[in-house]
């Protein structure tokens, strides 16, 4: 909430007392109700009872008006709130991706990440707001409780207290028990309604599909009968404040009928006494589903948090260098050495003391197998990651440059790279911005996305443009794996960086597809510096030369005995 | 935030029929919820009865003692009434979620695969329906409650003080006609907007996920300028939507909190003219000034709970869709299926039993197609009978497609797959499974031993000993090591192994004269594949083998290479 500044802060703070005014004219409609029937009983000239009339019609329209507005201004202020926190949050995003947080791990933590920004703003509607009304409403009925009949008064603030604490005190703990009640056969169900869906053909094929399934009912009914065994647990929460009010009720009653009796209270006032618990708890009886809306908030809140306050893999120099490698103009000399990166969080380095010098417009293969570090390496080329040793582009450190800077030269086309749910030509502009159609139908020709592109073309009445606007689904689903990095092989190719990191550009593909691409790719990285990342050997002519990494060695720590004995001294 | 969608009124129908168990909770919640009326009806009673016996008759507590007694017995009944309503609110929910979970299990055995995600699936029907509790607790029991509280308060007031159930009389129905006319003013608009929310959150999903992907090409930083205008122009859509939606909540508010003041000002009239006289006039008076907010609170509430209800709604609606799809052909019939399903069944090839010999198989002319894809290329292809046959099309040729497709897994779009010159087709798709053992890229893994899951491979139970030589012959891991449902705890080659005892075990014992593989060796190192190939050899011979890999041991083994 510190975040939101003040236009935000002022619009929630005029939410909360349209809100509280809103419960107090409900409160002030019942004494005034219950004190002008007294009051009338008595039969007085009716010109005393005018104020009381007047004041009980404003109560009635009130609380309604007042209600509507203050919903509109809360809600307003929460959508602005949320529409503020999404660019907060995704700044920070920037300049943690992609080394920073584990979130672009998994499909399942981005969608975590997003329905938290959005949880967050619930807080305040459903958490914040009714609490402070809550509060407003209950501290002047107390006083005015108290200032009838101090006894009375007592009662009330006890009997409030109590709800207002037990009642969300035990509603959390019911919902955190029927939670771990349960995790056992929730864990288990959901992996074997997985096993069930995944594998599905293989069981319905041997015929044993009904045999995995019963396994899967067998997990179901376990859950169902821990889901009913804790039930008598879920309404404890409710019957907490139910039962504060009785108390708050009677309470009244027993201390405003003797003073009546004893002639210390006048008798008009008594239904008042008697009503104002009423009203007072109306909103305190919603405060236990406040809290599970703040609890659910703040564990959201903390996630983001947790976020929001991980350092910078790779800060940016504070007065960065002139980015101008080369001064003539082409790619930059680049000279690696003893270059050791590693991850943030990480014990030891992923990719350690390696040497490397690449002549402007030269293509390199750096070999190696998975562990070796090789998409570490891709990434500090890239200015994602920090780095001990050295790593110059034209005889300056690549720490020293602004990364976006580093960024415009150097281009990476990784394993993972994404494909947005757009259409094809989008998903390729966004390499340049301004790229013709030829341009986009050229660049996916040289990712040997020739005749698939014809096809497309020809699906769409055999334009061009039709192609292009051809949608990829979500994830790129829409296309095979193969297409889908060709794709991005494209996209890499038309942003025509002076460096280009290519991060096995051959992984979804079979042999000969593989030679295919990488062949048109090197035709078209003519004169641009290729650095490319693999597995396997690549075919006579793709590169210049290929240098191997090894995985680092384990740290003296972690070695076995025998190497440490190999590191020390001899002689 | 505030829940825009529109909710299909069919669906909380649906919810209840389809669910065993619903309609014995529905009678509980009435039964409940009568009690907790009498409750609200005897609390005001006895309040405004000691009110009036202290004020206007001049009693003391020692002659209202009693009262005051019943009074707390009665609100204290009532906290305890709304203890087990939500009680047996959850009990009901829990056999609810139980049956959805269970029918849409069932069902989506029956569906084709590939659809939808596993994972997502799994989080619905579990995490998802859990989400209903809120529905049945807290929602359902306030519709109830809806109902039966006004209709009492309009009673009491009726015979106490007619006047004042006129003014209630008049206002609550407004309250239900505004919220037609409201909702039918703003439905369209509020389905667009739902629309919108969904594709906005998407959209930024899709942004976070592509986050390195903008980054490595300059654009992450510019995209901040883009989430603020769409953020923008969908809160002042939101709002603009919002000023005449949450008119419907005003004009509850509105008739809730004006009909108290008017029943107020009414009896205070009627008292100074002396229209309620004495201790009798003054407790019906305040009778009727105690229940007139009752009647609307069951309403107000039931509006505040929707919220909370809207998600597990959500995922009902979403089970739903899924029960709604159409089986896969071939599927077995639901067990519940209805009688006019009959004559389908009826008019079905009659079961012929499994193939007895290995057969050769044909692919004449057939073209496979996904949605929104170019159809693979036309293939003809015969894989004779008792040879092992390797494919090694290039990856996305659709080597796995055609193992699928004699399985009845996939369907060519045009052409033809033949057994023995019978057509697929025309043959029965049960007795076809019958005759193969297959061997997927990724088998399933369930919850149990190494043996348990490879006893999979049949449906009756395999003896031990065909176990542990099907285990032993895959060179697969012990069969007494566990395996959870996820594959933790074996490796990616110990997994292939698990899968191909599976494929030897169904060999053996239904003497299957079809092999099919697909990649077998993927993940196996150099000698294992060497040691587990060797194994294979016995199970070849006299039978039709189909191998998808591009390994040059398994090459090595086969009778014929086909590319395409």
């Amino acid at each position: 909430m510190t975040t939101w500044r003040n236009p935000i802060a002022l619009r929630l703070g005029l939410g909360a007392v349209l809100g509280a005014l809103a419960q107090l004219s409900a409160l002030g409609l019942l004494a005034v109700s219950a004190y002008l029937v007294s009051r009338a009983w008595e039969q007085p000239p009716i010109l005393y009872l005018m104020v009381a009339i007047t004041s009980v019609r404003a109560l009635g329209i009130g609380r309604g008006v007042l209600r509507y507005a203050e919903r509109l201004v809360s809600h307003d202020a929460a959508f602005r709130g949320l529409e503020r926190l999404r660019i907060a949050v995704w700044r920070k995003l920037v300049r943690l991706a992609p080394a920073g947080v584990p979130v672009w791990r998994s499909g399942d933590l981005q969608a975590r990440l997003v329905d938290d920004v959005d949880g967050t703003g619930d807080r305040w509607l459903r958490g914040t707001l009714p609490l402070a009304s809550a509060i407003a409403t209950a501290a002047v009925a107390v006083v005015l409780q108290t200032a009838i009949l101090p006894a009375a008064g007592a009662v009330l603030a006890a009997a409030l207290a109590a709800a207002g604490l037990a009642g969300p005190a035990l509603a959390s703990w019911s919902s955190r028990y029927a939670v771990r009640a349960t995790a056992a056969e929730r864990g288990d169900l959901t992996e074997h309604v997985r096993a069930c869906l995944h594998g599905r053909e293989e069981l319905v094929a041997a015929g044993t599909d009904a045999v995995a399934l019963a396994r899967a009912l067998d997990v179901d009914e376990r859950l169902r009968r821990a889901h009913a065994r804790i039930a008598w647990s879920a309404g404890l929460g409710q019957a907490a404040g139910l039962l504060a009010l009785a108390a708050a009720v009677t309470g009244a009653l027993w201390t405003g009928i003797p003073a009546v009796a004893a002639g210390t209270l006048d008798g008009v006032l008594l239904a008042v006494l008697a009503l104002v618990p009423l009203a007072a708890f109306e909103p305190v009886l919603a405060l236990p589903a406040a809290a599970q809306h703040t609890a659910a908030a703040k564990t959201s809140g903390r996630r983001l948090l947790e976020i929001t306050q991980t350092p910078d893999p790779r800060p940016d120099p504070v007065e960065p260098m002139e980015f101008e490698p080369n001064p003539l103009g082409g790619p930059p000399y680049i000279e690696i050495k003893r270059l050791s990166v590693t991850w943030p969080g990480a014990d030891r380095p992923a990719l350690s003391g390696f040497d490397l010098k690449i002549q402007p417009g030269e293509r390199v293969a750096v070999m190696g197998p998975s562990g070796s570090g090789k998409s570490t390496l891709a990434a500090a080329l890239m200015g994602f990651l920090p780095y001990e040793g050295s790593l110059r582009f034209g005889g300056v450190e690549l720490a020293e440059y602004d990364g976006d800077d580093v960024r415009r030269t150097v281009g990476l086309c990784s394993q993972d790279a994404h494909v947005f749910d757009t259409t094809l030509a989008e998903n390729l502009r966004l390499a340049r911005t301004g790229a013709t159609d030829d341009e986009l139908v050229r660049a996916l020709r040289w990712a040997g996305l020739r005749d698939w592109f014809d096809g497309l073309a020809g699906a769409s009445g055999g334009s061009v443009a039709g192609g292009l606007r051809t949608r990829l689904g979500e994830h790129g689903r829409a296309v095979s794996g193969g297409e889908r990095g060709r794709i991005a092989l494209a996209r890499c190719l038309l942003a025509d960086r002076e460096v280009l990191v290519l991060d096995e550009p051959d992984a979804h593909l079979d042999a000969a597809t593989a030679e295919r691409v990488l062949r048109t790719a090197a035709a078209a990285l003519e004169g641009k510096t290729a650095i490319i990342i693999t597995h396997r050997p690549l075919p006579d002519g793709v590169v210049d030369r290929t240098v191997r990494l090894e995985p680092p060695v384990p740290t003296p720590r972690d070695a076995p005995l025998s190497s440490l004995l190999d590191l020390a001294p001899r002689g | 935030m505030t829940q825009l969608a529109p909710r299909p009124a069919a669906l909380d129908r649906r919810l209840l029929h389809r669910a065993r168990g619903a309609s014995v909770y529905i009678g509980v919640c009435a039964g409940l919820g009568l009690a907790q009326t009498a409750c609200v009806v005897a609390g005001a009673w006895l309040t405004a009865s000691l009110v009036a016996g202290a004020f206007a008759g001049g009693r003391d507590l020692a002659d209202l003692g009693p009262q005051l007694t019943a009074l707390a017995a009665v609100l204290a009944a009532r906290a305890l009434l709304a203890s087990v309503q939500e009680a047996a609110a959850n009990r009901a929910a829990a056999g609810v979620k139980s049956g959805l979970r269970r029918q849409a299990l069932e069902h989506l055995m029956r569906l084709p695969s590939g659809t939808r995600g596993t994972g997502e699936t799994a989080n619905l029907l579990v995490r998802g329906v859990d989400a209903l509790d809120a529905y049945f607790a807290r929602y359902l029991p306030q519709l109830v409650l809806a109902v039966l509280v006004p209709a009492a308060v309009i009673a009491v007031m009726l015979a106490a003080y007619p006047p004042a159930a006129l003014i209630v009389l008049a206002t609550l129905p407004l309250i239900p006609l505004f919220g037609v006319l409201i909702g039918r003013h703003t439905k369209a608009r509020a389905e667009r907007q739902w629309a919108s929310t969904a594709a906005l959150a998407h959209h930024f999903a899709d942004l976070v996920a592509g986050l390195p992907t903008l980054k490595a090409f300059g654009r992450a930083d510019r995209q901040a300028g883009a989430i603020r205008v769409t953020t923008g122009e969908y809160r002042r859509r939101s709002m603009s939507l919002l000023r005449v939606a949450f008119c419907s909540a005003l004009v509850l508010e509105l008739a809730a909190s004006l009909s108290v003041a008017v029943v107020a000002v009414t009896v205070g009239v009627q008292l100074v003219h002396g229209g309620l006289a004495g201790e009798a006039g003054l407790r019906t008076a305040l009778l009727v000034l105690i229940l007139a907010p009752e009647a609307y609170l069951p309403l107000r509430n039931a509006g505040a709970h929707y919220h909370a209800s809207a998600e597990g709604l959500a995922a009902a609606d979403k089970v739903f869709a899924i029960l709604a799809e159409t089986p896969e052909p071939g599927a077995a019939p639901a067990p519940d299926a209805e009688p006019a399903d009959a004559p389908a069944l009826a008019a079905a090839p009659h079961i012929a039993p499994p193939l007895q010999r290995a057969p050769t198989i044909m692919f004449r002319r057939t073209v496979f197609a996904y949605p929104g894809r170019d159809p693979l290329p036309e293939l003809s292809l015969t894989v004779p009978a008792a040879q092992t046959t390797v494919l090694t099309a290039r990856s996305g040729a659709g080597k796995s497609t055609l193992l699928a497709a004699l399985l009845g897994f996939r369907r060519p779009r045009s052409g033809s797959i033949a057994f023995d010159g019978a057509d697929l087709a025309g043959l029965d798709l049960e007795a076809v499974r019958r005759s193969i053992a297959w061997l997927p890229q990724q088998p399933v893994l369930i919850d149990g031993t190494v043996a348990e899951n490879v006893r999979l491979a049949v449906p009756h139970d395999a003896s031990d000993p065909a176990v542990a030589k099907a285990i032993a012959a895959a060179h697969a891991p012990d069969g007494r090591r566990r395996v959870a449902a996820n594959g933790a705890g074996l490796s990616a080659g110990e997994a292939a192994r698990v899968g191909l005892a599976r494929l030897l075990l169904r060999a053996d014992l239904l003497d299957t004269p079809v092999l099919l593989l697909d990649e077998p060796t993927a993940h196996l190192d150099a000698d294992t594949e060497h040691a587990v190939l060797e194994s294979l050899a016995p199970y070849r011979e006299g039978r039709t083998v189909l191998i998808a890999s591009h390994r040059a041991a398994v090459r090595a083994i086969a009778d014929r290479e086909v590319d395409w």
